[in-house]
């Protein structure tokens, strides 16, 4: 089987597997109002959707079968995606690090850290991004707007 | 009307109030532009210091904010593919491509003439026939109003471009992701996971930001690098036709401008809608009717012209219900009821009576915020388009570190953090596999509108579908919703056919 095919069949089930699922959890996951009878219950929309989103997988599915993608994949080079899968890393540890370290430290090392995977290498031009970046977003939210952001033990 | 003109003008030009506009537009312009702050915030913020203004000058401030902060949402999203605000979600379809091709410039410009014209022709209806609008607004029903959403839904096949079915995937996709959270009508728990912040449903923010943004941060994290050179985010073409709009140009997208302002004049006007929804179906709509329609998506003029004038006509639409009956269509027309009342205007039919210098002050207001609106947008061109020159080993880190920060402020909550980042992988395995992203913010967006419209319109009915079918308004939008659906499909079949016969020749 050729890959367009195989990545418009990829493609279809997992909108089919998508609509499988809501329409799976509806009864754990929609509560039911007491003592109401309605013709439009809170599981209603879901359960269209859900039905929609079958039927939309079902004709994908069936267009795969009879005519594949037209354009063929393109996968991300074996550099491009490690530097994918370094850039996800390093988001979910700033968002890790951003409540425990407060948002000017988090975001002083993940400046650099992003910086840096991107090309940068001239380290007073990373040193002030760190420190400007963060400083800048931090006055503008937090002095200009009152706008709170989180603190963490050391600023 | 004309006898309140001379003391209207009187009381409006005055430096204070001449300053007030100019400073929220400025503010506008720089909020709507910065991912995560939105004019309702800003709003809001300011909201406190009009307290102590005269009444012309507070509201030329608030209204200057957010004429600014519908407008400035194109600039991020024309230079680095993030909406600063909803409603530039529809911009950025063609403004991006036309800045990758070196015509950021241009794109700019089109979208700072969109808004403006947009804007001034809605501003001149609202001074002139409002109460007539107002009237037919008031007609819209539920089953009116659900047919209209089922119209703005029905661009979801214009804007996927060639994946129709991949569109409407996303476009459900989209409307599941509202659905999550608390029910409108029974306040019952739907898909909440068990987590508690999930009880206030997906948050709007972290979903923009993560699927436009966080997304555009992977895509380029995917790009070769070359370390220590500078890399430019986008070329920057020096010829003078990529970065102005020629008259011929503009004269070409008159009627895709006038088209667009009369339907966000009427979106506007209806409460409950908004800004993102007139951008769509105006996109929709310049689509249908170009001659063209190939272009859209791949850096049509005439699509950032629709969806800016779209967008930006909802100003003066949305203050229609608002002065004539008192009704705020969303939430920043519901903060400037409230600066109304605090300086004992009562919006209605008799505020005109009572106060008409007020009001047409306010008027005249808008008029000059327009022209402003004009210079005060093309001298920041220049600034906004230096953007591009920064290297994009810094740019894309720190509208990062911006966006973290702007998710958070939402709600104050490292939960909504998180959420953007889950986002931000979404999208981007959405933009790999080519399901168009635009459809799923159209879903959430539509969803709270059509599901209690919906509700409300069968509860009426007394569970009927046939007043959808017999209403004529609602009529009306259901037959144009099945024409967009058709017509979308019309040039692509022929296109197509054009390129079978073509490659067997």
């Amino acid at each position: 089987m050729n890959r367009p095919r195989v990545r418009s069949l990829m493609e279809a089930g997992v909108v089919l597997l998508i609509g499988a699922t809501i329409l799976f959890l509806i009864p754990s996951q929609v509560e039911k109002p007491l003592g109401v009878e309605s013709r439009t219950p809170p599981s209603f929309l879901p359960r269209v959707i859900s039905v929609c989103l079958l039927l939309t997988g079902g004709g994908m599915l069936l267009r795969a079968l009879s005519r594949p993608s037209l354009s063929p994949p393109v996968p991300p080079a074996k550099e491009g995606l490690a530097r994918i899968l370094l850039s996800v890393g390093l988001l979910a540890l700033y968002a890790f690090l951003f409540p425990r370290l407060g948002f000017v430290v988090s975001s002083f090392l993940a400046m650099g850290g992003f910086a840096y995977l991107f090309g940068a290498r001239s380290r007073a031009k990373i040193l002030l991004s760190m420190v400007l970046v963060p400083l800048g977003a931090w006055l503008f939210f937090e002095v200009l707007f009152t706008i709170p952001l989180p603190r963490g033990v050391l600023f | 009307m004309f006898e309140f003109l001379l003391p209207a003008a009187q009381l409006f030009f005055t430096l204070k109030n001449l300053l007030a506009v100019s400073g929220g537009l400025f503010i506008g312009i720089i909020i709507g532009a910065i991912p995560g702050l939105n004019v309702p915030m800003a709003v809001a913020l300011l909201l406190p210091m009009t307290f102590y203004m005269e009444p012309v000058a507070g509201l030329s401030l608030l209204i200057g904010v957010y004429k600014g902060g519908t407008y400035g949402g194109s600039i991020s999203g024309i230079l680095i593919n993030t909406p600063g605000a909803p409603a530039a979600a529809a911009t950025v379809l063609d403004g991006y491509p036309m800045a990758q091709q070196g015509k950021a410039g241009k794109a700019l410009r089109a979208s700072i003439y969109g808004s403006v014209i947009g804007e001034f022709i809605a501003d001149v209806v609202l001074i002139t026939v409002a109460a007539q609008i107002a009237t037919v607004a008031l007609k819209f029903g539920p089953n009116e109003k659900f047919s209209l959403v089922v119209f703005a839904l029905s661009t979801i096949a214009v804007i996927s471009g060639g994946n129709f079915l991949k569109g409407v995937a996303a476009g459900l996709l989209g409307l599941f992701l509202k659905t999550m959270g608390l029910d409108p009508i029974t306040s019952c728990d739907r898909f909440t996971l068990g987590v508690f912040e999930l009880k206030g449903g997906i948050p709007f923010l972290p979903l923009l930001i993560g699927v436009f943004a966080v997304s555009e941060f992977l895509t380029q994290a995917e790009k070769k690098v070359f370390p220590g050179q500078k890399e430019q985010v986008l070329p920057l073409s020096r010829n003078k036709e990529d970065n102005y709009v020629s008259w011929k140009e503009f004269r070409e997208n008159l009627r895709t401008i006038l088209r667009s302002t009369f339907i966000g004049l009427g979106i506007g006007a209806l409460p409950g809608s908004g800004s993102a929804i007139a951008a769509f179906v105006s996109y929709g709509a310049a689509k249908n009717a170009s001659r063209h329609p190939e272009g859209f998506g791949r850096g049509s003029l005439e699509g950032v012209f629709a969806a800016e004038t779209g967008n930006n006509a909802v100003c003066g639409g949305a203050l229609i219900p608002l002065l004539t009956l008192g009704i705020p269509g969303d939430a920043i027309t519901a903060i400037l009821i409230g600066v109304l009342l605090v300086h004992g205007l009562i919006p209605g039919p008799d505020l005109f009576v009572k106060s008409g210098d007020i009001v047409y002050a306010v008027f005249i207001g808008l008029i000059v915020g327009n022209i402003l609106h004009l210079f005060i947008a093309s001298l920041g061109l220049r600034l906004f388009i230096k953007l591009l020159s920064v290297s994009r080993a810094f740019l894309f880190p720190a509208v990062i570190v911006i966006c973290l920060a702007g998710a958070y402020t939402g709600d104050s909550s490292v939960f909504d953090v998180y959420l953007m980042a889950v986002f931000g992988v979404f999208g981007y395995l959405m933009k790999k596999f080519d399901f168009p992203v635009a459809p799923l913010i159209m879903g959430y967006i539509l969803e709270p509108l059509l599901e209690t419209s919906l509700v409300q319109a069968l509860i009426l009915n007394k569970d009927s579908v046939l007043p959808f079918f017999t209403r004529p308004i609602s009529l009306l939008f259901l037959l144009l919703a099945g024409f967009f659906i058709i017509r979308s499909f019309y040039p692509r079949r022929r296109l197509e056919g054009v390129a079978r016969s073509g490659g067997s020749s």
